[in-house]
């Protein structure tokens, strides 16, 4: 690139940064007021539609949690319950035991 | 002449209430947030896209700022803060743009004349009507839309718009270094395209 050249690519440089500079004004007029807001609506209506529905999911999760609980623990009780007859209680065994004449009396 | 940053007449106090009021549930608040800074984005957004995307990019740079509002703190004045939107949401319309792969139009006679007319101004006001001209603006468009779009954003906000590196750099969420770098650069593209320029001129005159 030449001096000449160099010069020549700084007026031009120098003449569209001045035009870029002059156009200030452009666009000042638009209003989106109106636009924004009903864009903001919307989709503050969609948000508190979504919550709704996530409060409504934890709800049910939570049921089906507390239900499962209950049931297990039901379960177990009753597990318990039906195979007590079935085995040795400890207590009784010891009952039975003082209860049997040893051997020479 | 970074003129996005001068103030547009309301303390940055009444903002933060504002901001304050819109994000404790007044939604409806932020339309006079709109009102008060629409033309100061028009201003910012209508310089770097076609003035037919205006409208729909100053109605995103809102939304986005509503999106964001959780993130505005009050230590930078809010027009700052939504000067950054405006400009990273334009860099992001010439980013999807470029996706595109749209093809540059080539100069045509009018802007080689144009080039030709400003080169052999004879005086000031001479030189300043060239500057007025659509020519002007559109051999910049030319030149422009062969640039990346991160060279496009930091030329546009450096050299055209005046913003200092750091300000720059703040606007778009870059490092500092960063747009030193592609500031230096992209103003070598834009010198190497004008340089092309001129030379198609030459050829075309001889």
């Amino acid at each position: 690139m030449t001096h000449h050249d160099e010069e020549r690519i700084k007026v031009i440089e120098r003449a569209l940064m001045d035009g870029y500079r002059s156009r200030s004004n452009v666009s000042g007029d638009i209003d989106v007021t109106q636009a924004v807001m009903r864009e903001i609506r919307r989709s503050e209506g969609e948000r508190s539609r979504w919550s709704a529905a996530s409060v409504l999911d934890q709800l049910v999760w939570r049921t089906a949690a507390i239900t499962a609980a209950v049931v297990l623990t039901a379960t177990v009780l009753t597990v318990g319950l039906f195979k007590g007859p079935a085995g040795e209680h400890p207590v009784m065994l010891v009952e039975e035991l003082d209860s049997v004449p040893l051997f020479g009396e | 002449m970074a003129d996005t940053f001068l103030p547009v007449g309301k303390s940055s106090s009444e903002d933060g209430d504002l901001v304050h009021r819109v994000r404790q549930g007044e939604s409806e608040r932020f339309a006079e947030l709109i009102q008060r800074y629409q033309r100061h984005v028009g201003r910012i957004v209508g310089r770097r896209v076609p003035a037919d995307q205006v409208p729909e990019l100053v109605h995103d740079v809102f939304v986005r700022a509503y999106v964001n509002l959780a993130q505005f703190s009050d230590s930078v004045p809010f027009e700052h803060w939504l000067a950054g939107i405006a400009v990273r949401t334009c860099y992001d319309f010439w980013r999807e743009k470029s996706r595109g792969d749209v093809p540059v139009s080539a100069l045509t006679d009018e802007h080689q004349r144009w080039i030709e007319q400003t080169l052999s101004a004879q005086s000031d006001r001479q030189f300043q009507d060239q500057t007025a001209k659509q020519e002007a603006a559109e051999i910049l468009e030319w030149a422009l839309r062969h640039l990346s779009p991160e060279d496009r954003a930091v030329l546009t906000l450096v050299h055209l718009d005046g913003y200092s590196v750091r300000e720059t750099a703040q606007l778009l969420g870059w490092s500092v270094i960063n747009v030193k770098v592609r500031a230096h650069r992209a103003r070598r593209a834009l010198r190497a395209l004008l340089h092309d320029a001129l030379g198609g001129r030459s050829h075309d005159a001889s």
